[in-house]
């Protein structure tokens, strides 16, 4: 196609940008952007806009179906579970919980392994295979396992949750940083650094990571998704956060004592994690398949 | 592009072929048609591990209901329907014109369970009786101290010390002699946990030094034989074909151990438990619903409170005590947790029985009252006090934890900081019979229609050490007058004093009644001949159930 | 080849040998006393010597005789029940191996074929459908699933039992502790009716778990189809005209399963935590649902115990994966792990 701009300089985008226009070209891709965005906003702002508190327990409410069905109230839209409490007040403070913890617990392994994953790739020998072999053992060991370990030397509770999940998900990111770094050690460009005389952290910092940061993102938003899995999961087991918190896994495990009379309670904070993590999943996926044609053309 | 339709059907084809191998072959089916029927029995969802495969040592209902009326007889049963006192192993007794001997005449021809890991070479005899009640009684004998040393259910009560004597008189007959008249005497033995073993069994056990098998291996002379116990699994019996009652009809009996009522509901609809233990309170209205599945009720012999540590400051102050009671709100804790099942308790005694009184004035709902109150006792503002809530399922208290979270709001309306305990089983009850308690809630099932099943093990300074007086109160006026009671066989003159006793206790609150619960019992459409035991634990002698055919032909092998 | 396998074993055995040191570690870092955790009461009544040497606290001696416990069996002794931990989590083990390689079985069978189908109809129709159902199908939280399931299929249609691998009304004789197997060996009279009844419960927690790892294993295979087919050599054998049926079997097909294998064997450690997940929430009575109620009753022996042997199996059965893989294309770069 001929160019036909009236200035003199072309465009390019940024790796950012052409990574962004091919996602958009995704019409899939774009929807599940907008679920998860909508989440988040259900998150931020639910809170703020709900009538009820999610612990407070009317009394004399209890297991009401959701309005839409003959038994329930336009008082509570989604019904409410058996000690009283609004659904949808739980369902906004539990997203806020499992979403944000999620994020944050993907952000500290992400930093964590991005260091760990620097060290490894810069560094041949000994330290380097010795940190590749306990990231291996930790990779392979189931995350239930590591949290259940985890849970018995520092308790029970959120916080050890998330700490247990992050430390599984640190070599995912170990592993890209490494491979990166170790590809990228043998291209030119890097030559070129070090001759002008760059130390290696500058040389990190300036030339390796903005290149990585594609690459992180893509690996961080599925590792979001497993970090909502598994927190949830944990929730449901009472293992990470406990009966009082309106975490999403917890709320299940609450239902269950009521499951066959009151079924929604089960389904709806279910669904809330489904479309949470599909949505980062759709999102995650085109980011990926957006990165890989940017890098295809 | 590659055109690969033409490998489409082999690749799409190939698993679901593999797969389908996996099916019996037709001659199989042809030839071991006999291997497609299913065997049959009763399957029972109970609610947790049995402690012993004995009640003697152990007042939790269900170690009883595993093992009393199932593996054990006793000298006398109750009538479910009247209460009345029936003969069982004893066949007939006498008492004195003093009241203070009993003599039994013991049923012959009665015999004890044959398994691999005993085969009894006599019927039941007068030795049997006797060694049963020396174990607990007499504190030098050799297996007094096998598996623990505490009888519970009879410390409670003191009996021991208020046995002067058990005679043989011959091979049939036995006499007990008493210090003091006691008309609860013959109720008692009458419980649950007055359970024959076998003297033999125990000899055998004594002479390969492995005496604590025998509340793990039992021997008895009850409808069904022990089998095989996995913990958190199952506890399987089978039928005692020499029963002296006659041969149950159940093939085999299976607990199916599931402390989840929320899944022991869910395997009653599924069919994979015939009846099950301690249905919860939520579901009875969608269980009434529910095809193929009968719900019985009938009011219980049963109390749930809310025990204060009166051992412990400030819970030794009555005042506080109150003032606690007045802060909770029974009625919307009866309908957020019993459902309406239940009806509120205003004293210990629930209204079926006769010692109970409808003129006892109890604490209203009065949290403004109640802060009063706690201020003049100088409790500040934030005050912590811990509320055990039992892990297990009750008729008394169908959903402790959530009955604790309940009244946690409400003190914290009254500035008061609770924090929710709990344990497993065992451990709580450990824990609490060592006192570590601010206050619990608990409750109790009565053994028998005495009223004094109701006072003795719950508030009488001697059920301290015991363990089951979860108030650790020790009221010396209270103590006379259920002590004056139990001698007198006049049933007004007794209800007199019980009313004197409800009144002490209405005034000291060492414990808040919450509810009398009514007792249900749900099982599927198939089972007849189970009955609700209001004086005990569940019986499984009688029952029976429909046939079903299972086959493989049949797509759907399920009624 | 035996250079691979060599160095397979070697880095088995040091993985191993980490295990084992992680595995005492815990004893101190878990709360309790460190000798009671590590060998029980009864051990070390039985070795004066020890009892000497735990009161001068030298921990290399400590390691000597744990590891001198474990490898006679003595895996200690649990805090719940007092029962020697080795033989019951010996007996439980079975179970969870069943399931999970039923669950394996299924979701490869059906997976790997069906991921062919997709990476050749790569961006068409098929392929589209296969995609965004796989994408759906391992977004579910399984235990979610597993309670859908209950509720649908249990509960509502009544059509499969909800808990537990056998009705209790079958007795059968612990053999083996794969219950199919031991229905097959052993000599009762409804074995047939208990094979029918097995199945029946073995279906719904399979379903459960092999759910996801179909989704995860198909879109695996059809990235790996996608990328070989994009291949020069592919696109070399297309021009000279190799009938399209060759160019799948000579080509395609092995070339694309090979670097499938590795990533399949990232996602046992995955499947084996939805099977303790799904344990839990079926009643069955494997290592995953034993090791939850551990930790409920803070049994710290028996933690150690089960985490000890379900890495080990899980190390084992990854770490071979991997050898077998190596073995069959040796110039496959091992760290490969984050490219899917």
């Amino acid at each position: 196609m001929p160019d036909t701009s009236l200035y003199e300089e072309e465009h390019y985008p940024t790796p950012l940008q052409a990574t962004w226009s091919e996602f958009r070209q995704r019409h899939v891709a774009v929807v599940g952007l907008g679920i998860l965005i909508f989440f988040i906003i259900m998150a931020i702002l639910g809170p703020l806009l709900t009538p009820f508190e999610p612990t407070t327990q009317h009394t004399d409410a209890v297991l009401i179906p959701p309005a839409w069905n003959d038994n329930g109230s336009i008082l509570h839209i989604l019904g409410t579970d058996a000690l009283g409490r609004d659904m949808l007040t739980r369902l906004f403070y539990g997203t806020q919980i499992t979403l944000f913890s999620s994020i944050i617990t993907v952000l500290v392994a992400l930093c964590f392994g991005v260091i760990l994953g620097v060290i490894a790739g810069m560094s041949a020998g000994l330290r380097s295979s010795f940190i590749n072999h306990v990231l291996d053992i930790l990779m392979l060991t189931p995350t239930l396992l590591i949290a259940i370990i985890i849970m018995a030397m520092l308790g029970t509770g959120l916080t050890n949750a998330m700490l247990a999940i992050g430390l599984a998900l640190i070599p995912r990111f170990v592993h890209v940083t490494r491979d990166f770094v170790r590809q990228e050690m043998s291209k030119d460009y890097i030559l070129t650094a070090k001759l002008d005389g760059a130390t290696s952290s500058a040389l990190f910092i300036y030339n390796i990571l903005p290149n990585m940061v594609e690459r992180l993102i893509v690996q961080g938003t599925l590792a979001i998704s497993v970090a909502i899995l598994d927190i949830s999961a944990l929730g449901f087991l009472n293992l990470g956060a406990q009966t009082l918190m309106p975490e999403l896994g917890v709320m299940i495990a609450d239902a269950l004592s009521t499951a066959y009379i009151a079924p929604w309670n089960i389904l709806l904070p279910g669904l809330a994690i489904f479309l949470m993590v599909l949505s980062v999943n759709i999102v995650g996926d085109g980011l990926r398949s957006a990165h890989r044609n940017r890098m295809s053309h | 592009m590659i055109r690969f339709h033409k490998l489409f059907t082999p690749v799409i084809f190939l698993p679901i072929l593999w797969l389908s191998g996996c099916g019996p072959s037709h001659d199989i089916q042809q030839q071991h048609l006999s291997d497609s029927i299913a065997p049959d029995g009763v399957i029972y969802c109970s609610e947790g591990n049995p402690s012993y495969l004995n009640p003697q040592l152990d007042t939790s209902s269900t170690t009883s209901d595993v093992s009393s009326h199932q593996i054990y007889s006793r000298l006398l049963d109750f009538d479910e329907q009247t209460g009345r006192i029936q003969p069982a192993l004893a066949s007939s007794w006498l008492v004195s014109s003093d009241g203070l001997t009993y003599t039994f005449q013991l049923r012959r021809n009665v015999e004890f369970h044959q398994t691999e890991y005993f085969q009894p070479t006599r019927s039941f005899n007068a030795d049997d009786v006797l060694f049963s009640f020396d174990r607990w009684i007499n504190p030098s004998h050799p297996y007094h101290e096998v598996n623990g040393g505490s009888y519970p259910y009879f410390d409670s009560l003191n009996l021991a010390e208020k046995i002067q004597s058990i005679k043989r008189i011959n091979g049939y007959r036995i006499e007990i002699s008493l210090f003091e008249r006691d008309s609860s005497f013959l109720a008692n033995l009458a419980t649950d946990f007055a359970v024959i073993l076998s003297a033999e069994y125990a000899d055998m056990l004594a002479v390969d030094n492995r005496q604590s098998q025998i509340d793990f291996y039992p021997i008895g002379t009850g409808p069904f034989k022990f089998d095989a116990y996995q913990k958190n699994q199952f506890i399987r019996f089978l039928p005692h074909l020499g029963y002296w009652r006659g041969v149950p009809q159940s093939a085999q009996l299976i607990y199916d151990i599931t402390p989840s009522s929320a899944i022991r509901f869910a395997k009653l609809v599924t069919g994979e438990c015939d009846t099950i233990a301690y249905p919860s309170q939520a579901e009875i209205d969608v269980m009434r619903a529910t095809p193929n599945i009968v719900v019985e009720e009938e009011p219980g012999l049963n109390v749930g409170f809310w025990a204060f540590n009166t051992s412990k400051p400030p819970f030794d102050q009555p005042i506080v005590r109150r003032a606690l009671a007045m802060a909770i709100d029974k009625n919307s804790i009866l309908d957020a947790i019993y459902f309406n099942s239940a009806s509120r308790a205003r004293s210990l005694i629930p209204p079926s029985s006769w010692a109970y009184n409808s003129s006892i004035k109890e604490v209203s709902y009065n949290p403004i009252k109640a802060k009063e109150l706690l201020n003049q006792a100088n409790i500040p503002a934030g005050f912590k006090m811990t509320l055990w809530a039992m892990p297990v399922v009750r008729a008394y208290n169908p959903n402790a934890k959530r009955m604790a979270q309940l009244i946690k709001n409400y003190l914290a309306a009254v500035d008061v900081d609770v924090t929710v305990v709990t344990y497993d089983w065992h451990a709580f009850r450990d824990k609490l019979s060592q006192g570590e308690h601010d206050s619990v809630l608990i409750g109790w099932s009565a053994d028998n229609g005495d009223p004094d099943n109701f006072y003795r093990p719950l508030l009488s300074c001697e059920a301290i050490p015991s363990g089951t007086n979860r108030a650790m109160w020790c009221n010396t006026e209270f103590n006379a007058l259920i002590n004056a009671a139990i001698r007198i066989p006049d049933v007004d003159l007794r209800a007199s004093l019980y009313a004197k006793a409800n009144n002490i206790i209405a005034h000291d609150i060492p414990l808040v009644p919450i509810a009398h619960a009514n007792r249900y019992q749900v099982k599927a459409h198939s089972i007849k001949g189970l009955s609700i035991n209001p004086y005990g634990s569940i019986r499984f002698e009688n029952v029976v159930k429909a046939p079903k055919v299972q086959q493989i032909d049949n797509q759907d092998g399920r009624p | 080849m035996i250079n691979t396998l060599f160095r397979f074993l070697n880095l088995t055995f040091i993985t191993l040998c980490i295990l084992v040191v992680l595995s005492f570690a815990l004893a101190y870092f878990f709360p309790g006393d460190t000798w009671l955790n590590l060998f029980g009461a009864e051990f070390i009544q039985d070795q004066p010597t020890l009892m000497l040497v735990a009161e001068q606290t030298n921990v290399l001696m400590a390691f000597w005789y744990y590891i001198q416990a474990l490898l006679e069996g003595e895996w200690g002794v649990s805090f719940a029940t007092g029962n020697a931990l080795y033989p019951e989590i010996m007996r439980l083990l079975p179970a969870t191996l069943e399931l999970s390689l039923y669950a394996i079985t299924i979701a490869l069978v059906l997976g790997i074929p069906l991921g062919f189908i997709a990476g050749m109809q790569y961006h068409k129709k098929i392929d589209n459908i296969f995609m965004s159902s796989s994408m759906v199908m391992y977004s579910f939280p399984v235990f979610w699933l597993a309670l859908l399931l209950i509720l649908i299929v249990s509960l509502q249609a009544q059509w499969l039992p909800m808990s537990g691998r056998l009705s209790l009304l079958f007795d059968i004789p612990h053999r083996t502790g794969f219950i199919l197997l031991d229905i097959w060996l052993s000599d009762v009279s409804y074995k047939q009716a208990a094979l029918y009844d097995a199945l029946q419960h073995l279906i719904l927690p399979t379903l459960s778990v092999s759910f996801i790892a179909f989704a995860v294993f198909l879109r695996t295979t059809r990235r790996s189809v996608a990328d070989v087919l994009q291949t020069e050599y592919i696109k070399c054998a297309q021009t000279r005209g190799l009938p399209s049926s060759t160019i799948f079997l000579r080509h395609v097909l092995r070339n694309a399963l090979l670097p499938v294998l590795p990533l399949l064997a990232l996602q046992i450690s995955t499947l084996m935590t939805n099977v303790m997940i799904v344990e839990t929430i079926f009643s069955w009575p494997g290592i995953g649902d034993w090791l939850i109620q551990a930790i409920y009753e803070r049994d710290f022996p028996a933690i150690r115990a089960g985490m000890l042997l379900v890495a080990m199996v899980v190390v084992v059965m990854t770490l071979s994966l991997e050898c077998l893989s190596q073995m069959i294309d040796p110039t496959r770069d091992r760290f490969a792990y984050a490219r899917h």
